[in-house]
């Protein structure tokens, strides 16, 4: 093949190659080095590619010398002034074609690569490195989102099991509370005011009452607890209960309040942040066990940025904003990483008398209300909790309620209980006998429904169990409304109240009590039905 | 001061491995090394041909200013090059030499076991020797036929002075710059 002929297929070539003398003449150049270095094909015959390089000539006259000397591949860079009179430089390969002679210059074969889009094995190995990290840290993302997801789902699927547990237990458990309460409460009303025997009774309720709170940090924990949300000031919820709690805490413990004032509300439950604010103190103070300490309540408001709240221990995704705090900090033993990692767990205590259940009902409770909990803490130097909740500026914080107890009330007409669990409807009985009332009883939603029907003229008030079987109180109170529209009904339930609301809204339900309650709870919440439904009535 | 030269003393008696040349020859085996893994041994040949082009010609040019000459016979190359590898501690030796080539054998490489698996290296000798003889004599092709740096006792370097006519020849060509 003639040298002419390789010319032309070599025009065709994706590489730029050019044949120059070591003088820097072109003697061909094909179609790739033409765009890439010459930009116009004026230069190519018989043009010197000298007039081309940016740099100093002699730089590529030597080069080119290298090359006429070997006719190994000899690297190096040259760089050329593109048709903006900017610098361009290449990695360059000049190899021998056609040695010198006596009479002509060496022929040299130049080829030329771009710097930044030359596919050096170097440049290859270092992209597939980044690739690989680019890979690898992919991998460890996915790694990660796929244990974040795994542990949220465990400890989704821990609130459910344990949800179904507590409220097996709430259901049952309270059953037997509010017959011990109950009967307590009746018992102590036939006694005479000074007899030993009140007092007595006061401690078994005393007891019975702490065995229902237990059930009710369960809940607490499982979101299933009663949630009678409103406007809640955080400080004035904190002052409130100060005394409660400086005698809660061990006398060597010094209580220290920074309380910020005006501070935004929050839609919360109170009897719940109370139950939160009273774990983290009693912890505090076994934290700091015999020693002296300083156990700190700060409240306060900021805004939470995404970051920020992705930090806090509830996983649940929150929106950033506004948000109050409340601090626990004490000066106590602190905690180990270990340790840290578990304290929401359920039934996980370090202590020898507890059980493991209280930072779980604080934990339940805060994602209860949308809000985060984070925690610091550091072996022998003390820990902090801060309990971040949703602030609602624009609310008013409620009113406390110290309406007096209507412990002689008295009422009359027919009640109608419908509970499946005898010592419920005995009890039950019993407390509205004792108001003055005449009571029928059903031991389920279906005998309910009858015994109802046999009575629909005079309208009876139903105290109606949620929980009962072959018709339970939702399919009940359908029932009792179609015999009459105007039934008056109030649930009774270990459940919370919140999810009973929502399930009952708009139907016309009177009211709502949750077992165990006592007798005055009972007393209250009657009356105040059987008020607001001769209110119904009048303005009927 | 006493307590911190008494270390430094001590230190200085200690059986370690290393000094200039030691130092200097573990860099260029990892120079060497680095450029043929990253860039491979084609590649890495070309870089170090550049090297020893440039050597060859400062050594060229060294050796005729020293035996006052213009120009190097072929009997004055032969040796030169032993000459110069025996400056650098290479241990060469002149096997044949005619007007048809120049054949040399060592036992040891001034790289010393440094070369072992580094035949990017050899790129010096061939680039020296061919450089030097196509300088002085006009053409050089430069056959490296045994290495150390590739696992044999010694190297066995050949130095054709007549261009080859065959159209890919064995070795590396070099011509008089």
């Amino acid at each position: 093949m003639s040298d002419v002929s390789f010319l032309s297929a070599a025009e065709w070539l994706p590489d730029a190659l050019l044949l120059v003398t070591t003088d820097g003449t072109i003697v061909g150049a094909n179609r790739a080095a033409r765009e890439l270095v010459l930009q116009n094909s004026a230069l190519v015959a018989g043009g010197s590619l000298l007039s081309a390089v940016h740099d100093d000539a002699s730089v590529l006259l030597s080069y080119l010398r290298d090359g006429s000397r070997t006719r190994q591949p000899v690297p190096g860079a040259i760089t050329f002034t593109d048709c903006n009179g900017s610098p361009c430089r290449f990695r360059a390969t000049v190899r021998t074609v056609q040695p010198a002679t006596d009479t002509s210059l060496a022929v040299l074969l130049l080829q030329l690569q771009p710097t930044e889009g030359a596919s050096t094995q170097f440049k290859e190995l270092n992209d597939r490195l980044a690739q690989l990290r680019a890979a690898m840290r992919r991998q460890q993302e996915a790694e990660a989102e796929r244990r974040s997801l795994e542990a949220q789902m465990l400890q989704t699927q821990k609130l459910e099991s344990l949800g179904v547990l507590a409220g097996g237990i709430a259901h049952d458990f309270n059953n037997l509370l509010t017959s011990v309460i109950g009967y307590c409460d009746l018992a102590r009303a036939e006694l005479h005011a000074k007899t030993a025997a009140r007092e007595f009774l006061d401690e078994a309720v005393t007891g019975a009452r702490r065995a229902a709170e237990l059930t009710q940090q369960m809940l607490a924990y499982s979101g299933k607890g009663t949630l009678i949300v409103e406007p809640v000031q955080l400080s004035s919820l904190v002052s409130d209960i100060t005394r409660l709690l400086e005698v809660s805490i061990s006398k060597k413990c010094v209580l220290r309040f920074d309380l910020m004032e005006n501070l935004p509300a929050c839609r919360a439950d109170a009897t719940q942040l109370r139950q939160v604010i009273m774990n983290l103190i009693i912890n505090a103070s076994d934290a700091i066990g015999d020693r002296s300490g300083v156990i700190a309540v700060t409240t306060g408001v900021a805004w939470c940025d995404s970051n920020y709240l992705a930090e806090n221990f509830v996983n649940d995704p929150l929106p950033e904003g506004l948000y109050v705090h409340l601090e626990v900090a004490d000066t106590g033993s602190g905690m180990s990483a270990e340790t840290r990692a578990r304290i929401f767990d359920p039934f996980f205590t370090t202590k020898f008398t507890g059980r493991g259940l209280g930072l779980a009902a604080v934990l339940g409770i805060v994602r209860g209300h949308n809000g985060a909990i984070r925690v610091y803490s550091e072996l022998g130097r003390g820990t902090t909790f801060k309990l971040l909740l949703p602030a609602e500026p624009q609310l008013e914080p409620a009113a406390p309620n110290h309406s007096p107890e209507p412990t002689q009330w008295r009422g009359s007409g027919s009640i109608l209980v419908i509970d499946d669990e005898e010592s419920i409807r005995a009890l039950t009985r019993h407390m509205l006998k004792q108001m003055g009332f005449e009571v029928a009883t059903a031991s389920d939603g279906r005998e309910g429904v009858e015994v109802f029907e046999s009575m629909a003229d005079t309208n009876p008030l139903v105290l109606l169990d949620l929980t009962m079987p072959h018709l339970d109180g939702a399919a009940a109170f359908a029932r009792l409304r179609r015999i009459r529209p105007d039934v008056r009904v109030i649930l009774m339930s270990g459940y919370n109240e919140h999810s009973i609301s929502t399930q009952f809204a708009g139907k016309g339900l009177l009211g709502f009590i949750q077992k165990p309650f006592r007798l005055n709870e009972l007393r209250k919440l009657v009356r105040g039905a059987l008020q607001q439904s001769e209110v119904e009535r009048s303005v009927d | 001061m006493s307590e911190h030269n008494q270390p430094a003393t001590k230190l200085a008696g200690l059986d370690v491995p290393l000094e200039r040349d030691v130092f200097l020859r573990s860099m260029l085996r990892e120079l060497a090394g680095t450029l043929q893994d990253v860039v491979g041994l084609d590649e890495a040949a070309g870089f170090i041909s550049v090297v020893g082009q440039r050597i060859g010609d400062e050594l060229n040019a060294s050796y005729r200013a020293a035996l006052d000459v213009p120009q190097l016979d072929a009997a004055q190359v032969g040796d030169v090059l032993v000459d110069l590898k025996r400056r650098i501690n290479g241990g060469f030796s002149i096997v044949e030499h005619n007007d048809e080539r120049i054949v040399f054998g060592n036992t040891h490489c001034p790289f010393a076991e440094k070369v072992v698996g580094r035949p990017a290296l050899c790129m010096m000798t061939s680039n020296v020797f061919g450089s030097i003889t196509a300088d002085n004599l006009g053409y050089a092709r430069v056959v490296l036929e045994e290495t150390i740096a590739q696992g044999a006792p010694g190297c066995r370097v050949v130095v054709h002075l007549k261009s080859a006519d065959g159209h890919e020849p064995l070795g590396r060509e070099y011509f008089r710059g």
